[in-house]
């Protein structure tokens, strides 16, 4: 009983997205999309407030370290600032700058980090300890070689090269698109039947 | 092909799979249940027992996906909080402890709930912490990167002993799955996107390849729902399928 409602706005509102695509006009699913960014910005709070409990506790808890209370400090403290500087609203020149000169680039270094993480999975991958391995380590290093600038002295290397990414390669992906459509196709219509009911709250 | 004869087919298929839904949901409902191929899940469950032994937690990551925003992978993330839920229930069963993130303050409360229906379920509300569940960072834009730090961030201090990664994802799943690998954990991946596939495959000891991941909640809730919807998956792979094979006849007919 406590789902009934919920599953009744869940099937009517995608009812009407879907017919609303079918016959190729967007005026209340367009609305229904609104709602939902609306949404989710009020939803940002909750976030704030549980990142706030889970730093909280590990400041003031007893099996916290020293250096796990120092950095759920200055993310709280990070917080408290951010959302000072945002007050003014989030187009500010002060915020553009926390934004531009702070939030970017860490984040940016956190990528910067993937070149030495893929080196470590490529290097795991091509270890030769089964025929799999084998088989991908040969055909890595036709892909490779073939885009070199020198690939283009040995013309089959490159034939090799473009048949591997357009035959099996590019039949692998379509395959698991296709399934992967076909799971969330299913998905979809669990939801707009009303029988994915575990998540109504 | 008009407008009218595409509203037409959509709306056939839709009929059509929806009839075999229903009937697939009636024989299940009757014990008519099929044989399911098996998935590689049997690590991840030696790991569940490993970790209840050793009293420590698991990871679980329904993705960087939210629900209901456009373009952040609504049906990725209820596959993966299908799975946070399937693992939760295993995993409380014998008390290991469930710490689950998400990169959407929208997926936050329905964790929190999955974590808490899952304490009670195996009868042990007490052992439900609100913490379990977390909001790291949004997951679009930069983001993903903050996100990414915060699991890593964890495995690397909450002794954890499994990683369970399923759901939407992007590059910044190598920053993860290679610290989850470099600190011999066992990992569980699954993704629908084929460049992320790859460093799955690379760091995790199993990975759910594409419509695995949306299957999972027939294999770790045994839900009739869930089973009655792989068979449909299936007719309509073969449906796919022999098209494709009958459309590329045609037309190599045609050319000749």
């Amino acid at each position: 009983m406590r789902h009934l409602l919920p599953t009744i706005i869940v099937i009517l509102t995608g009812f009407i997205v879907l017919i609303e695509f079918l016959l190729g006009i967007e005026v209340i699913s367009q609305r229904l999309l609104d709602w939902v960014m609306i949404l989710a910005a009020f939803a940002v709070f909750l976030g704030v407030i549980n990142v706030v409990r889970v730093h909280g506790s590990r400041l003031v808890g007893r099996g916290s370290s020293f250096l796990d209370r120092f950095y759920s400090l200055i993310l709280l403290l990070t917080i408290i600032v951010v959302l000072a500087v945002g007050i003014g609203g989030s187009q500010t020149p002060l915020m553009s700058w926390v934004y531009q000169y702070v939030y970017a680039p860490l984040s940016a270094t956190m990528f910067s980090l993937l070149a030495f993480y893929v080196a470590s999975a490529a290097y795991r991958v091509l270890r030769l300890r089964s025929w799999e391995a084998a088989v991908m380590l040969v055909v890595g290093l036709i892909v490779l070689l073939g885009q070199l600038p020198m690939g283009s002295d040995w013309p089959i290397l490159q034939d090799l090269r473009e048949w591997v990414l357009s035959v099996p390669a590019l039949a692998g992906i379509r395959g698991i698109i296709i399934g992967a459509a076909l799971g969330a196709l299913m998905t979809g219509l669990r939801v707009l039947l009303g029988l994915e009911r575990r998540f109504l709250l | 092909m008009g407008e009218i004869e595409q509203v037409a087919v959509v709306l056939l298929l839709f009929f059509m799979i929806v009839a075999l839904y229903a009937v697939y949901r009636l024989r299940t409902r009757h014990g008519r249940r099929p044989e399911l191929r098996p998935l590689p899940l049997s690590r991840l469950q030696q790991a569940l027992k490993h970790a209840a032994e050793a009293g420590t937690a698991v990871h679980v990551s329904p993705g960087l996906g939210s629900l209901g925003e456009p373009g952040r992978g609504t049906a990725e993330t209820l596959a993966g909080l299908v799975t946070l839920e399937g693992i939760a229930r295993e995993a409380n069963a014998v008390g290991v402890r469930v710490i689950a993130t998400t990169a959407s303050p929208i997926v936050l409360p329905l964790a929190q709930a999955t974590l808490e229906q899952a304490c009670l379920a195996a009868g042990y509300p007490e052992d439900y912490r609100p913490t379990d569940a977390r909001f790291l960072a949004a997951g679009s834009g930069p983001g993903r990167a903050a996100y990414a730090a915060g699991v890593t961030d964890i495995l690397h201090h909450e002794d954890v002993s499994a990683n369970v990664m399923v759901g939407q994802f992007a590059d910044e799943y190598l920053l993860v799955g290679e610290v989850g690998a470099k600190r011999g954990l066992t990992q569980l991946a699954g993704s629908n996107e084929p460049a992320v596939l790859a460093f799955m495959a690379a760091s995790a000891d199993d990975t759910l390849i594409g419509e695995e991941m949306y299957a999972l909640g027939a294999y770790l809730l045994d839900d009739p729902v869930h089973i009655a919807s792989l068979q449909v998956q299936d007719w309509a792979r073969l449906l796919i399928v022999g098209s494709l094979i009958a459309l590329v006849i045609a037309r190599a007919l045609l050319s000749l």
